[in-house]
């Protein structure tokens, strides 16, 4: 406590209020969407919920010159969670605004960056801490951290404080990610390098640790003895909306595996850590991902399933089909949905199938956890035709839209008969608490602020992830080179191929239709 | 926050000549009479028939109650019932709470039962409901309003606590609970946060009666009944502020050379002055050699564990032309020859933050809605041991130490 405090006896209690320390923020790629529709939008409503510090400044740097205030007094009034803009307010956040420009690989531009800063520190108090957000194409990733280093606008010391947010994707692969690991790694200590990863920042996603650690009923039935298997699924009813250049390099299992799902499901699967504490949380996380089994490569196809939305209708409209879609080659082989079957090998989940599923232009936009538990030895109740079956429970954390948990059990219907009937016991964000959650971008930007990674990824757990995709991504380039065939087609406004209903249907299983 | 119409802007309860049924009244937010007696029996009836007729229109979905708190609100006249109606209508946006209003006023109207001892009661249920972000109508919360002219009425600890719903906490909110003390003991019990607002205050003497009051209530130990004042949360900004000025070392370093602070406040101010400066006291482990003079001034020594080293003069002082939104118009430190401040600006836009350690700098400070300070009162802004240390130690300025010493003092924990 005295460290965060600083010694500062009138600090007391006010540090209970997540109150961070004065900083300065740099979001490098300010031009961007990002910057735009939720970066400042976020500061904005954390500005409103009086949880910036005292002395604050948002720096915004890219290329080209922009009346970057203007704009973003503008961004504010589209995108704010909390609209109209309030005025007042503004007059006041609107004034730590400022921009810098210039090219990424420019060192005079960091040298105005740092007298910039240095102003700041004396007219905002901001107290030389710093974040610098790097928001811009992967590519400049390496070349923005190097320069921050050598313009010394970044350092390893501990105070003041200087901490680096990295958008995703980190890495496009193992080795990719290793190198930029390097490079963050020589100017920078881990605690330092923020990986963010938005889904972390979601209220429900958080609230499965309080699920499964601050309850006392659930935690018994988490492990193979009663879960039958587990379905993570992420559906986007979109297509890739303009981005074929980037999407028709990367695909659904960089662009959605690699990263949200494998953080939420290490989140569902871990064990209990020893405390609430950053280092904790990713030590079990990351025994998670090293368990998981290493894919037979002999077996890719029982294992995985690839696909590519087709042209159709959805929600009514025509829409085009992947291969159809601008900036992507004709016959690319990038994938717009995947299935995998996986296997966490450790004493809790040891035999229990992890069925993950992520794809685009689907039935609907949907993000969520099930957890099917198993069927009863022997069914006691019988009807007309003999023994009633009776369907599994199924626990059901719901991430997006609809946040909530539902658990489904059988209940009797009213009446003479003996009829079971399955229904559910629901929890909604909505009506339990009555507040829309805040925006993700609001609780991680805090949070770096405040110097916590709990929510952020750590170094290790995103090589172990990549380790795991390098080699299905490996199996899947092995297998096209040996026999390329193109990728099976689904249609607009469904859940996938049928490939991947055959690869439930082998185990005895189906997709839930959430 | 819908109400059926919006009536944040003083319109609520007005204009409701239009003729309604009971269940198209309660829907739209307008107050439905119920006997006493049935109270839960007529909203049990009215939630029941509002889903049916939603569902008879081809409601996607049923009207749906939540529940965070039991809020009992205790208002006198009408003007304070209207204001806390329009409060409740913000506050429940975020928090969706049962609210209780306990509404003391002579004039009932024809409506009012009177019961075995006496006491004429009237009561009458509204709805609050709102449209979620997916566009259905999901009904959050409801109001139950008991008007009567004695609160003393010995049928209402029994009416109350029969209202309450289970396994949800409940919080009393009394705005100057020195008032009228003797009603509220029968049900002060009952309560899980009992809130208060020293800022509806008037004058020194008033925060010392309602130190007294929360004592022989609760005690002083932080025990299982927790206390907050919407005046002290009015007070975090200059806190925050303040606490800013000791950021750089050599400000902290210059504590030992604290000899004198001085608060000056607005009219009307008297209470958050004194607040400020029990915080103050406590924060640096100062203790009072005797109480305020008629001056406005104390003589104050270092305790156990301060960083000040020698006596400290405390000084409150009135600034009749101050703007401070919060009732104070400056707060100054002087040590050696030091000045560390933070003053209203002229314009009275903002704070002026003045030190010798630190750039000067103009912090912007608004003031905090009602609905804002209740929200928090509600939430973990409610548990805040700092506030009792303060109300004690600015209390006992005006009364002498004596009085709290007897008994436990509260434990600064975290």
């Amino acid at each position: 406590m005295d460290r965060l405090l600083g010694g500062n006896p009138l600090a007391e209690g006010l540090v209970g209020d997540r109150q961070p320390e004065p900083c300065a923020m740099v979001i490098f790629g300010a031009s961007g969407d990002l910057t735009r529709r939720k970066l400042v939008p976020a500061l904005y409503s954390l500005a409103r919920e009086r949880l910036l510090p005292s002395g604050f400044a948002i720096v915004g740097m890219a290329r080209r010159a922009l009346p970057f205030a203007q704009d973003m007094r503008e961004a504010v009034g589209q995108f704010a969670r909390r609209r109209p803009v309030d005025e007042a307010l503004w007059e006041s956040f609107g004034g730590a605004i400022s921009y810098v420009s210039g090219d990424f690989d420019d060192p005079a531009a960091y040298e105005r960056l740092r007298l910039h800063l240095h102003e700041l520190d004396l007219q905002r108090g901001t107290r030389g801490n710093r974040i610098f957000y790097i928001s811009t194409p992967p590519e400049s990733f390496e070349t923005i951290l190097r320069h921050l280093g050598q313009a010394q606008l970044i350092s390893k010391s501990e105070r003041p404080f200087t901490r680096v947010i990295i958008e995703k994707p980190f890495g496009r692969d193992l080795a990719s990610a290793e190198q930029l690991n390097r490079v963050c790694l020589d100017v920078l200590r881990e605690d330092q390098i923020y990986r963010i990863d938005h889904y972390l920042g979601k209220e429900t996603v958080q609230n499965i640790l309080m699920f499964r650690f601050a309850n006392s009923i659930f935690e018994p039935l988490w492990n193979g003895k009663y879960v039958d298997h587990v379905q993570l699924t992420v559906a986007e009813s979109i297509g890739i909306e303009g981005r074929g250049n980037y999407y028709d390099q990367a695909g659904t299992l960089r662009d959605m595996v690699q990263n949200h799902i494998f953080q939420f499901m290490t989140l569902m699967a871990m064990e209990p850590p020893v405390a609430f504490e950053a280092s904790a949380v990713h030590d079990e996380k990351v025994k998670v991902l090293r368990a998981l089994r290493e894919l037979p490569m002999s077996e890719i196809d029982r294992y995985t399933v690839r696909g590519q939305y087709a042209a159709g209708f959805h929600q009514g409209q025509p829409v085009p089909g992947y291969l159809e879609e601008h900036g992507v080659a004709p016959q690319s082989q990038t994938e717009t949905y995947v299935a995998l079957k996986l296997f966490i090998d450790n004493f809790r989940w040891g035999g229990v199938p992890f069925y993950v599923r992520a794809g685009k232009r689907m039935a609907r936009r949907v993000s969520e956890i099930a957890i099917t538990f198993k069927q009863l030895p022997h069914a006691l109740f019988s009807g007309p035709m003999g023994k009633l079956s009776h369907e599994p429970n199924v626990l059901t954390l719901r991430i997006q839209p609809d946040e909530g948990i539902t658990l489904k059990f059988l209940s009797k219907v009213p009446g003479p008969t003996i009829e079971p009937r399955p229904v559910t016991m629901d929890f909604r964000y909505g009506t339990s608490f009555g507040i829309e959650p805040p925006e993700a971008y609001e609780r991680l930007l805090l949070d770096c602020m405040l110097g916590d990674g709990t929510l952020f990824a750590r170094g290790d757990e995103v090589m172990a992830s990549w380790k795991y995709c390098d080699r299905v991504l490996s199996g899947w380039a092995e297998r096209d080179a040996h026999r390329k065939v193109a990728l099976p087609s689904y249609e607009p406004g469904t859940w996938g191929p049928e490939a991947s209903a055959n690869m439930l249907a082998r185990d005895g299983r189906v997709w839930r239709r959430p | 926050m819908s109400q059926g119409q919006d009536f944040r802007q003083g319109e609520r309860r007005e204009g409701w000549a239009v003729p309604l049924d009971a269940v198209a009244a309660f829907t739209q937010g307008a107050s439905v009479s119920v006997a006493p007696e049935r109270i839960e029996q007529e909203l049990l009836s009215l939630w029941r028939r509002a889903s049916e007729r939603a569902q008879a229109q081809g409601a996607a979905f049923a009207v749906t109650r939540a529940c965070q708190w039991n809020l009992i609100v205790h208002t006198h006249g009408e003007t304070e019932l209207l204001s806390a109606k329009q409060i409740i209508d913000m506050v429940t946006e975020s928090v969706p709470c049962r609210v209780l209003f306990l509404h003391e006023t002579e004039d009932l109207g024809d409506g009012a039962l009177i019961g075995d001892d006496g006491v004429p009661l009237h009561a009458s249920v509204e709805a609050n409901f709102r449209e979620s972000p997916s566009g259905r109508r999901e009904i959050v919360a409801e109001e139950i309003t008991i008007e009567t002219p004695q609160l003393h009425s010995r049928r209402l600890p029994g009416l109350l606590r029969s209202l309450l719903l289970p396994d949800v906490p409940t919080a009393l909110l009394v705005a100057n609970p020195a008032r009228d003390a003797e009603w509220l003991r029968p049900i002060c019990g009952d309560a899980d946060r009992f809130v208060f607002d020293s800022g509806k205050l008037s004058g020194f003497g008033e925060l010392g009666k309602v130190a007294i009051v929360l004592e022989e209530l609760y005690g002083t130990s932080l025990g299982s009944v927790e206390r907050m004042d919407l005046g002290w949360l009015r007070l975090w900004p200059w806190r925050l502020l303040l606490s800013s000025l000791y950021d750089a070392p050599q400000s902290r370093a210059g504590l030992g050379r604290l000899r004198e602070i001085v608060v000056r406040y607005t009219e009307g101010g008297e209470v958050s002055a004194l607040l400020l400066a029990g915080w103050l006291m406590g924060r640096l482990h100062l203790v009072q050699t005797g109480t305020l003079a008629s001056d406005g001034t104390a003589q104050l020594v270092p305790g156990a564990g301060s960083p000040v080293k020698g006596p400290v003069q405390l000084r409150l002082g009135l600034d009749p032309g101050g703007r401070g939104p919060t009732g104070l118009q400056e707060v100054a430190l002087l040590q050696g020859e030091s000045t560390l401040s933070a003053a209203v600006c002229p314009d009275g836009g903002g704070i002026l933050l003045s030190s010798p350690f630190q750039p000067s700098r103009t912090q912007p400070m608004r003031g905090r809605p009602d609905a804002e300070l209740w929200v928090a009162a509600l939430g973990v802004g409610g548990r805040d041991p700092l506030m009792y240390e303060a109300l004690r130690l600015g209390a006992a300025l005006l009364l002498g130490d004596e009085i709290f010493r007897e008994q436990q003092q509260p434990e600064v924990r975290w």
